[in-house]
Order: structure tokens, then C-alpha cells, then sequence
């Protein structure tokens, strides 16, 4: 069952320039990192003009949906789902 | 063997279908739910309506159209999650580019169906250096797309894809096979694939249909594929008989053409929550939300509308409507609001469990022309300054007073077929 949160969070990305990858690889949340092991999709959509990029990742154990605004340039932390 | 009269063209024509799109896409963003049953629902509650189920999922019996109830009896542990419209659009797009580097003649059936014609493509001819036979060269192209999406719009989704000479057995060909599936028509194999198929597997063939066609002794799919274009005329009473026969025998009819499909109305609907009638405020606020959303996609397309409709369906399962046609062109959500509020007026006082609002006979003259009354003037100003804030902000940051306090919001949703990809209108 998925928790909705919606808090801001603090994440860490790796970008490759040859590959045109953006990859987000581990999430600092509630004093607990989270290293993403699997991008699951990335998708993008826009409030008004804002464009915001979701980022459907897991650890393994949780999944975490994470929205990053292209203007703000801030994370949030949509919703966790624990996998079972 | 009874001979039949077939198409020379060359199987050149691929339907390609997302298989269980909306569940898939879930899966393929969600790596812990693959390998697990679950299903997309209108609302994750025991009355939600099952729009996708996944393939696990439908092992067990689960279909598209079930409750979440039903389908909890076959499988208890099922996982059901709301629609995420963003995510199914982005799939549609990056599918539809991908189609696009194979020809020019890509056309977007609905979310998750696509056909492509490959005649006279250079993603043919290239195929062709290294296979005899069209079909083969097809084939080729056919396993490279499937290779493609896997690799480049997500592991986790397949497509299923059918070749043909027509869209239509392209479509039948594709659905021959689930999940991932790759078959096709030709004269050659037509026979056995429509041998062991009933009247009412094939798509556009429902009971009324099927009805008919046993009213002048065609029995079956084959038997459509045996008798003359006469016979089916007479058997569906009507000209779409011989465009039957056209596609049965591989060929093109008309009604199935590439062009752009000609948009005729443009409507919201709303599957209600809670027991409201068509008096409680809740449901007018609702009817505004709806007409917002409406006018602006009509808006954004350019168009303005004479008529508008409201139908509602009531918990008792029955239904209600009625319409009204202006002289004058409407364009404001304020308008519409007001007519579609004197329709709902009049509806019977029953618990409303579906509401929906259209507006038709459609003109592409959105400020086409200014008006001699001022206060139209006045409109068509207000009208775009208040989509230009939209456009700017998102959605609804501007409402008629007479939706503060709102308690229900229409969600995005993915209407059926090409009315669903309209994804201008931003949040």
C-alpha cells in the first residue's frame, strides 16, 4: 500500500554527458540514506510552465516516488511504497 | 478447400499493441510489483472500476471493466493503484517517436495502439536486402521494434504486433497473441487463423452484429471469408457489408482510412463518490469543474460549440440526458456552466453515480471575429487573460467562486481512444 509523504528531501544525482542520463542514486530522508539501486521510469509533466521530472526508484526494499522542479531545482519525496 | 478472392498487396501494414499498458507502466515503474498481480482502477476502492489488469493478474480472471471487489474474490492478495495519466502519455510519445523513425505513416489509435504502414519506407527496403519475402522483411522490422522498446522506453513492457495487407487483419493478427506476441495474415494462413474464431471475437463484431450476420447463414469469421460482398450488404443492412468484405479479403476500406479522426465533440465526465442528486451543491460545483476543464481543451484546439449535452447515470444503473442548440457560438466556462446547469435542472432526483458534460456542433472559430456588443468583447478578454494564467500557473489557480470549498476534484484521466492523448491542457 502506497503512503503518501510529500516532504522535501535531500537527493543525490549522477549525470553521464555522453549517455544524456540523469540518474538520481541515493535519497537522504528522515536521517536515513537510501541507496537507489533501480530507476524504474522517469517521466516529466508540467504545473502551469513548470516542468516537473518523476522518479519512480527503489532500493530494493521501498519503493519512492521522487519529483524534482525544474525551477526550484527542489526534491520532493511523493509517496514510499514498502515491497513485500 | 473453398477458394476465396484475396488481396495481391504485400503485408506491409503493423498494428502495434502496449500490452496491459496502464498495469505494465505501473510494473515497469515500480520494479517491486513485477511478477505480481495488480490492476489499475478508476478509484483502489472495493467499487473501483478495473481499467487495466496485469498479465499475472489476468491469469487469475481478472478483466478490465471488473470491481476491485470482484476481482479481490479471484485473487485476494490483488494490489490495485489510481491511474497516473503523465506517465501512460509519456509512453504513448516515446512509443510514437520510435514508430516514427520506421515511416512517415504512423497513426495513434488510442493510448496503447498504433499502426504504421511500411510501404515504400526505407526501413522496408533495408529489411529487404537481407530477406526474400516481404513478410519476412517485415518480421525483421517487426522483432527490432519489440528489441527497441524493451531497451529504450522500458524493460518490463512488450508490445504485441500484428502484420498485414490491412489495418484491420493487422489488428486482428496482434491480438492473436498476448503478451508479447508477434503474428500475422496473408492468403496463406488466413484460413486457420479465422477457423477456430466466433462472429463476436472479431473486433466490431458485437451481438447485434453477429445476430444479423446468422440471419443470412454466415455462421462464422471463415464463412465471412467465403461468401460475396452481396451477402454482406444484406446481412448488415447496410454499405458497411461490403466494407466487411474489403477487410476480410485484406484490402483497405474506406472507413479505416489514415486521416486525422475529425473531432466532433468534446466532453468530461465524473464517476461520483458519494450519494449526491442533481439539486446538493457538491454536484454543481462539480459541473463546473467539468465545463473548466472541457472549455479549455476546446479552447486550446481553437474551436467554440452551439450545443452542449449533460447525461447522467444513476446508482439504479439508469441513465438520463438531454441537450441544447444555440444559435450563438460558446466559448466561456461561464456559458457553459449556465446552460449545462439548466439541463441538470430538470434531471430526476436521483442518486447520480456518473456525471458527464459535452459540448458539440463544433466551429474552429474560437475569436475568430470581434463582436458589435461590447460586453462579448469583454468575454472573449476575460476568456484569455484567464487561460493565459492557467497556461502560466496550472489549472484551476483561477475558480468561479461558486467552487471554493470544493470537497471533490475531477482527476486527470485517459478518455478511450485518440480523445485520450490530448495532453495539451497542463495541469
Amino acid at each position: 500500500m502506497s503512503e503518501t509523504i510529500n516532504e522535501p528531501v535531500s537527493v543525490a544525482l549522477w549525470s553521464n554527458h555522453t549517455t544524456r542520463k540523469i540518474l538520481p542514486y541515493s535519497l537522504y530522508w528522515h536521517g536515513r540514506r537510501y541507496q537507489i539501486s533501480t530507476v524504474g521510469f522517469h517521466h516529466t509533466y508540467h504545473v502551469g510552465r513548470i516542468l516537473m521530472h518523476v522518479f519512480s526508484v527503489t532500493d530494493g526494499v521501498t519503493f519512492f516516488r521522487l519529483e524534482l522542479n525544474a525551477e526550484t531545482l527542489e526534491w520532493q519525496l511523493l509517496d514510499v511504497e514498502a515491497g513485500n | 478447400m473453398l477458394d476465396f478472392v484475396f488481396t495481391t498487396n504485400p503485408p506491409v501494414i503493423m498494428h502495434v499493441d502496449i500490452n496491459s499498458c496502464f498495469a505494465t507502466i505501473e510494473q515497469q515503474a515500480n520494479p517491486l510489483l513485477r511478477g505480481k498481480p495488480i490492476v489499475v482502477a478508476a478509484y483502489t476502492t472495493n467499487n473501483g472500476c478495473i481499467l487495466a489488469a496485469s498479465v499475472e493478474a489476468k491469469r487469475y480472471g481478472i478483466k478490465t471493466g471488473m470491481r476491485i471487489k470482484d476481482a479481490k474474490y479471484l485473487y485476494p492478495h490483488l494490489i490495485a493503484l489510481s491511474p497516473d495519466p503523465s506517465k501512460y502519455r509519456v509512453v504513448n510519445r516515446k512509443l510514437t517517436t520510435l514508430l516514427e523513425e520506421y515511416s512517415p505513416h504512423v497513426s495513434v489509435q488510442s493510448i496503447d495502439e498504433m499502426v504504421l504502414s511500411l510501404a515504400d519506407t526505407p526501413a522496408l527496403f533495408r529489411a529487404l536486402k537481407s530477406h526474400t519475402t516481404v513478410l519476412e522483411a517485415m518480421i525483421s522490422v517487426a522483432r527490432e521494434i519489440k528489441q527497441r522498446v524493451k531497451e529504450e522506453i522500458g524493460e518490463w513492457i512488450t508490445v504485441s504486433i500484428g502484420i498485414a495487407p490491412n489495418r484491420y487483419l493487422a489488428k486482428v493478427a496482434s491480438g492473436l497473441e498476448k503478451p508479447d506476441g508477434l503474428r500475422w495474415i496473408t492468403k496463406e494462413n488466413i484460413v486457420s487463423v479465422l477457423e477456430p474464431m466466433r462472429l463476436e471475437d472479431l473486433c466490431g463484431i458485437k451481438d447485434g452484429n453477429a445476430t444479423k450476420l446468422r440471419g443470412v447463414s454466415i455462421m462464422s469469421p471463415l464463412s465471412m471469408l467465403y461468401t460475396d460482398s452481396d451477402t454482406l450488404k444484406r446481412g448488415f443492412h447496410s454499405i458497411i457489408g461490403r466494407h466487411w468484405w474489403l477487410r476480410m479479403h485484406g484490402w483497405a476500406a474506406s472507413a479505416d482510412g489514415y486521416g486525422e479522426l475529425k473531432q466532433k465533440s468534446f466532453g468530461q465526465s465524473y464517476a461520483m463518490s458519494a450519494s449526491y442528486t442533481a439539486k446538493d451543491t457538491q454536484v454543481w460545483q462539480i459541473l463546473s469543474q467539468l465545463t473548466m476543464k472541457m472549455g479549455r481543451r476546446l479552447r486550446e484546439d481553437g474551436f467554440s460549440a452551439r450545443g452542449i449535452a449533460v447525461s447522467l447515470m444513476f446508482g439504479d444503473h439508469t441513465h438520463w440526458g438531454n441537450q441544447m442548440l444555440q444559435t450563438e457560438s460558446l466559448f466561456a466556462d461561464r456559458d457553459f456552466y449556465e446552460k449545462s446547469w439548466e439541463i441538470l435542472h430538470h434531471a430526476p432526483e436521483k442518486v447520480i453515480r456518473i456525471l458527464a458534460v459535452s459540448c458539440y456542433a463544433l466551429q474552429k472559430d474560437l475569436y475568430g471575429q470581434l463582436s458589435l456588443l461590447p460586453e462579448e468583447n469583454k468575454k472573449i478578454m476575460i476568456t484569455r487573460a484567464i487561460d493565459e494564467i492557467q497556461e502560466r500557473y496550472g489549472s484551476f489557480v483561477l475558480t468561479p467562486a461558486r467552487m471554493m470549498h470544493m470537497e471533490h476534484t475531477v482527476m486527470d484521466r485517459i478518455a478511450f481512444g485518440k480523445a485520450g492523448l490530448s495532453a495539451n491542457v497542463r495541469s
